[in-house]
């Protein structure tokens, strides 16, 4: 009996089981992205001359979200009639779990990373490469109008967006030499690749701000033209998963876009703290500043239409990222 | 009503299936309204609006109601410009009864009408940005609007639906001085929005400074609602261009208003056919002649402007003196004939057309409200555009389905 739990407590107490389950894993991830959702609504209750949640929790609402969980957990599910019911049901909670597989790869830290990987940065953009499919199919099993219309805005935004995206890594990936997230910190040590790559920076950063949809991107769910697009059909706890999946996905973006272009976790000492804390620290703070860049845009500017969109992404966006890989390799062979 | 013959599109799968689906009346985009979208592509190919939802047969109404217990009816189908809405009954009435309301009455009837004006128009912008989906446009003119709505309560009683206007004057007269509360609160939220104290020598509880306090800041407001919403890239974007009504059809297809006036056609009934104290009271009407949705926005914007530029006037002006005509509080007797009131609304030209057999209550009352009048306007936008753009084409035209049922 004492040798059964010796080891429960050693495999609890292990750093595998605390980096999988705790920092780097599970719970950290969820509790960052119901803060995200607290942090955007305060954020953009300033910008709107409110004051945002208040009263659940005793400091600033935070418990607010908690309570808006537990309340869209006790909903009832409605699912269309005219739909194909186990499509309908299942693909929103594939949706919502596959930007989890984000986070297992993306260091925070030299020591916080749960699966260290040679390919860390493929992997992270193979997720985020099929993580749109699942609710491409979620708005395609409601058969029903809007999700229709909201499901080809989707696709049209995710499929013109996503080639920017990686066509922006490219530059990262040629100064770096590695396609390791670690080696590519490493990197930065000296200058962060914002400074060297400004235009592949801002293609990046408005590549994932579509890839997110959030405004002024935000069209496959545009609510006053397509009630809310390719979510209409869902309630309770399905569109709590759908949610999870875009917020998951919005942080790992922006954590992921300080860690290849603002160096990730290197920063000025702190005194008195370890490396360990510190790191972490730097990095969420800067994915933070970047957070609160992308939920801005929500308070200061209007939605724009689908063709303005896909303008701007194939006839802008593609060919600045283009032309960055030439800037990239010139400094690499000529300057670096 | 003529209706133009319906505009005919060319799209690249002629004679395909298409998509056609419910735009309303359960949509965050329509209100009590549906409009049914027949699509190609993202090309709108067919629009059929199809109001009636909120029907409550208020001119049937009125005739059971005596000439004052109407009052009140006439506000329901627009409340948030409730003045407007009684105000040409009145009229028509008062050119019945042969009466003139006295000189107090007519410009406290003026500054409660402008300020009715502004309400509805802070809030149609509300609605404006939301429909494009910018959050801050709605909070913010919604937060501007209380301070509006807080003086059209001070000399009202009502902060809207305030049953103000009656045949032979106005209800009660404005107060002398204003609670000491509403002017620590409003100097409060001026320095958090203007960054300073006001401007008008002292605030105090004197009324007339205090109107004067709201007109200045709402003017400041006004400023900054146009760096941050009018003036802003993607707001152009979205509206400029888009939604385009020329001038022949606006007067073809009978359109009234702001949307008129977008047009290039300067036609204002307070100008045209004066009433109340507009005659004293100098203004200018505000014209564009682009348009499109961008302009119709521009000019509710310019009117705003000129409706503060009233009100200080007015208040400045007013004259001491009784506010209504002595009769009977309730029961009044029309004599028999007919009548025609007019005044323009926050949403166009609204006219009443009055009939009295000589007893206690209208013999027929038929309204005729600007927004059914924008009804046809409706589809000869959308027809053409995109799915996208019908939430601005829609909303540029300040219609209120609420309205349009009666």
């Amino acid at each position: 009996m004492n040798g059964v739990l010796e080891s429960l407590l050693k495999f609890i107490l292990s750093e595998e089981f605390i980096r999988a389950a705790i920092f780097p894993g599970i719970t950290f991830v969820l509790f960052y992205a119901l803060f995200t959702v607290w942090y955007e609504r305060k954020l953009l209750a300033r910008v709107a001359l409110r004051i945002g949640p208040l009263h659940v929790g005793k400091v600033a609402g935070i418990l607010q979200l908690v309570a808006d969980a537990v309340k869209l957990l006790t909903k009832e599910v409605v699912i269309p009639s005219k739909s194909s019911r186990k499509v309908f049901f299942i693909s929103p909670v594939i949706g919502g779990f596959i930007p989890l597989l984000i986070f297992p790869f993306m260091p925070l830290g030299e020591r916080w990373v749960i699966f260290p990987s040679d390919v860390s940065l493929l992997i992270v953009f193979a997720v985020i490469a099929i993580s749109p499919i699942p609710f491409i199919i979620a708005a395609w099993a409601s058969r029903s109008k809007y999700p229709f219309i909201g499901m080809i805005r989707l696709g049209f935004q995710l499929f013109a967006y996503e080639v920017p995206l990686f066509l922006a890594l490219i530059p990262v990936i040629i100064l770096s030499g590695s396609l390791d997230l670690k080696d590519i910190v490493y990197a930065q040590q000296t200058i962060p690749f914002i400074l060297l790559l400004p235009l592949s920076f801002i293609v990046f950063l408005i590549s994932s701000i579509a890839e997110v949809e959030r405004i002024p991107f935000d069209l496959p769910t545009a609510e006053q033209e397509l009630v809310a697009g390719w979510t209409t059909e869902y309630s309770g706890v399905l569109l709590e998963f759908i949610q999870l999946g875009v917020y998951l996905k919005a942080d790992a973006l922006a954590i992921l876009t300080s860690l290849l272009f603002l160096g990730g976790w290197h920063g000025p000492d702190i005194p008195f703290i370890p490396p360990d804390i510190e790191q972490p620290l730097w990095l969420l703070l800067k994915s933070l500043v970047l957070l609160s860049f992308i939920l801005f845009l929500r308070g200061v500017y209007p939605r724009i239409t689908i063709d303005r969109l896909l303008d701007i992404g194939w006839r802008i966006l593609i060919p600045l990222a283009l032309l960055n890989i030439f800037i990239a390799a010139f400094l690499k062979i000529y300057i670096l | 009503m003529v209706l133009e013959e319906k505009k005919v599109i060319h799209v690249y799968d002629e004679g395909g299936p298409r998509l056609s689906f419910s735009y309303g009346p359960q949509h965050p985009g329509t209100g009590h309204f549906r409009m049914i979208v027949t699509v190609s592509g993202d090309t709108v190919v067919d629009l059929e609006p199809d109001p009636g939802f909120v029907h409550r047969g208020e001119e049937k109404m009125a005739e059971y109601k005596t000439w004052i217990t109407n009052i009140p009816h006439f506000e329901r189908p627009s409340i948030l410009d409730a003045t407007h809405m009684v105000l040409p009954y009145c009229l028509a009435v008062e050119k019945l009864m042969e009466v003139d309301p006295p000189e107090r009455a007519k410009y406290l009837r003026t500054i409660v009408a402008e300020l009715d004006r502004i309400a509805s128009h802070l809030y149609w912008f509300s609605l404006y940005g939301i429909f494009l989906g910018h959050s801050t446009m709605f909070l913010w003119c919604v937060n501007d609007r209380e301070f509006i709505l807080d003086l059209s309560q001070l000399i009202t009683g009502q902060r809207f639906t305030h049953a103000y206007v009656i045949p032979g004057g106005v209800r009660n007269d404005a107060p002398k001085t204003v609670p000491k509360d509403l002017v620590k609160e409003f100097k409060i939220y001026y320095m958090h929005m203007i960054g300073r104290e006001p401007s008008q020598e002292e605030l105090n509880e004197d009324f007339k400074k205090y109107v004067l306090n709201v007109a200045d800041f709402m003017d400041l407001r006004l400023d900054q609602y146009y760096e941050m919403f009018f003036d802003s890239e993607i707001f152009i974007e979205r509206t400029r261009g888009v939604g385009v009504l020329k001038r022949e059809d606006a007067v073809k297809l009978g359109i009234p208003g702001t949307t008129l006036r977008a047009s290039g056609v300067s036609f204002d009934t307070r100008v045209a056919d004066p009433y109340d104290a507009y005659p004293y009271v100098k203004f200018k009407i505000a014209v564009r002649t682009e348009g499109d949705c961008y302009a119709r926005a521009m000019v509710g914007f310019q009117e705003m402007r000129e409706s503060l530029n009233i009100i200080r006037q007015t208040v400045e002006q007013m004259p001491e003196g009784p506010v209504k005509v002595k009769q009977h509080p309730v029961v009044i007797k029309v004599p028999k004939g007919e009548a025609i009131g007019r005044a323009e609304a926050a949403r166009g030209e609204i006219i009443f057309y009055v009939v009295s057999d000589g007893a206690d209550r209208p013999y027929r009352v038929r309204m005729i409200t600007p927004s059914f009048r924008l009804l046809p306007a409706l589809p000869h936008l959308s027809i053409g555009s995109r799915i996208a753009d019908i939430p601005p084409i829609y909303w540029s035209l300040n219609y209120w389905p609420v309205e349009t049922d009666r």
